[in-house]
């Protein structure tokens, strides 16, 4: 099944708030900000218009309008400096190296056979809940996606990407009903937490949402989804990062935003207190970090850290235990 | 496929404001009615047309305020020096088109249009002090002479139903505060004003929010 733009989501209002668009992925680096200071569109590298249009995604923040917009790639192309053939383009590249790892992946005789046997009924939706990790086009969630669209053509299963880059715990309550309850999913799975841990400024400032804060919310979202939705829930950790990379990245460093692998780990130990079956990513990609495992910025996961979190998924959820 | 209730474009262009998150993306600074118009359901004449009705609907507010020759003397004399940029943070209280940082706006262009001071709405629908903390840097990066701000309101909505936590709790929110005001005294020379949240009418707050079109269960206790 193609990614339409039905899958688009209606995010809530309150995700005009905060850092729904600079969050995890800023666009511009330094150089082209400044520059982009009202003087016409802001020059960037094809490499830095990819990375824009790999996590930002607009187009779900807009569907939100109380309007609810039809939305065409036409429309949101020039919000990137570039007319809608050249953005269609770079997100077909995405789409396909989605697909190429899911191929990959099933080369492997015992993934195969774990995706034929994963949990999922005919007809029913999946939905995949989080920030940029989630959000990315070439995701976990959109490899499994395209498992799934390999290996069980004819089971018609949707699949909702409901990432949004930038989102904490917080932010991702707020738009629930509308991301998650009203799309009917017979499954969730959610990937959150990186951004709670997010620090702004030079100097340690207080993370995005406290510990504490953020164990509550979570209990919240899975009351909820319990309450409203009757789905089957898995969680995923928080994924180490490599910190003196996002120090030097060119997108996160000038932003002065700052993870700290201490921080991440006490929300994966959170995580993996919810009442519902977790994926400990930190046990898959592991502190240090495997420089292949991450984009240059520190932060996200590359392809092949994507396709390790979904083979780690993909294994887990046929082992049949859900809820 | 025809433009929405006209009445319904206007609520949703007064609290809704996609131009200043989406000035971020590379193309950010290019972003004119042009492009806005459509995701409002509208064409750009009738674009501009509620716009500038909003203007003038919080001109002639400014004015009616100024007839009180008391009130135009204390504008006269607020503290903004010319040149100056002040900086209005918040929610929807903030970011509505027709808001007291709007009026505020126009107070000052009435009385005092040559000292070219500079007023920021950074108000965003929706926002809670927890994500005012997200993007707090580059607000300071505005360089304001004053920082104007109303928030507050978004932590304490709840989802769905009161027995849950609201979206912040109020340890949390008190630790945001405080550190929005560190990140102000040490990086900035800002000058810091607060403004804390006005009351809400509950029993309306609950009429309006499950009947609109794009409910979403977030009992909101401030305007859409």
């Amino acid at each position: 099944m193609e990614l339409t733009r039905r899958d688009f989501l209606r995010v809530g209002g309150s995700v005009f708030g905060g850092a729904a668009v600079l969050g995890l992925a800023g666009c511009a680096s330094p150089e082209a900000r400044q520059q982009g200071e009202g003087k016409g569109p802001v020059e960037l590298s094809r490499e830095d218009l990819e990375y824009a249009i790999q996590f930002q995604h607009p187009e779900k923040m807009l569907a939100g309008l109380p309007t609810q917009p039809e939305i065409t790639d036409a429309m949101i192309a020039p919000f990137f400096g570039v007319d809608a053939n050249v953005y269609e383009e770079i997100r077909a590249g995405f789409a396909v190296r989605a697909h190429e790892a899911a191929l990959e992946l099933l080369e492997n005789f015992d993934l195969r056979e774990r995706v034929d046997r994963l949990p999922f009924e005919a007809g029913t939706t999946v939905v995949g809940l989080g920030d940029s990790i989630t959000d990315d086009l070439q995701s976990w969630f959109e490899i499994l996606r395209n498992l799934v669209e390999e290996r069980r053509p004819r089971d018609d299963i949707r699949f909702v990407n409901a990432g949004f880059s930038g989102d904490t715990t917080s932010q991702i309550i707020s738009r629930f009903l509308g991301d998650v309850v009203q799309q009917g999913p017979a499954w969730i799975i959610s990937m959150m937490g990186t951004n709670d841990v997010r620090r702004h400024g030079e100097d340690p400032t207080k993370i995005l949402v406290s510990h504490d804060e953020t164990e509550a919310n979570l209990n919240m979202i899975r009351n909820f989804a319990e309450e409203q939705t009757g789905a089957n829930r898995i969680w995923m950790t928080p994924t180490p990062v490599i910190e003196d990379r996002i120090a030097d990245s060119p997108f996160l460093a000038p932003q002065q935003l700052m993870w700290r692998n201490e921080d991440l780990e006490e929300v994966a130990d959170i995580v993996r207190g919810i009442d519902d079956p977790v994926v400990n990513l930190q046990d898959v990609i592991r502190d240090p970090v495997d420089p292949e495992l991450l984009l240059p910025d520190g932060l996200h996961p590359s392809l092949e850290g994507q396709r390790t979190i979904a083979a780690a998924l993909v294994e887990r959820l046929a082992e049949g235990r859900g809820r | 496929m025809g433009q929405p209730p006209r009445a319904e474009i206007e609520e949703s262009m007064q609290y809704h404001h996609p131009e200043k998150t989406l000035a971020e993306l590379p193309g950010g600074q290019e972003i004119g009615d042009e492009l806005l118009a459509p995701f409002f359901g509208t064409d750009v004449r009738t674009y501009r047309e509620i716009k500038v009705a909003f203007a003038e609907r919080t001109r002639r507010c400014a004015r009616e305020l100024l007839q009180d020759a008391r009130f135009a003397r204390l504008v006269d004399r607020l503290p903004f020096e010319p040149g100056s940029t002040i900086i209005g943070l918040g929610d929807s209280i903030t970011d509505d088109s027709q808001s007291w940082l709007e009026i505020l706006r126009h107070l000052l262009a009435e009385r005092r249009p040559e000292d070219g001071i500079r007023l920021v709405n950074a108000g965003i629908s929706g926002d809670t002090t927890s994500g005012l903390l997200g993007r707090f840097l580059d607000v300071l990066e505005g360089d304001p002479a004053w920082i104007v701000t109303l928030i507050g309101t978004n932590d304490v909505a709840f989802v769905r139903d009161p027995r849950t936590k609201p979206l912040v709790s109020p340890e949390e929110t008190g630790k945001n505060l405080r550190t929005l005001r560190d990140l102000a005294e040490t990086l900035s020379e800002a000058r810091l004003v607060w403004m804390t949240p006005p009351p809400a009418i509950e029993g309306r707050v609950a009429r309006d929010s499950p009947p609109h079109p794009n409910q979403r269960g977030v009992t909101r206790t401030s305007p859409r």
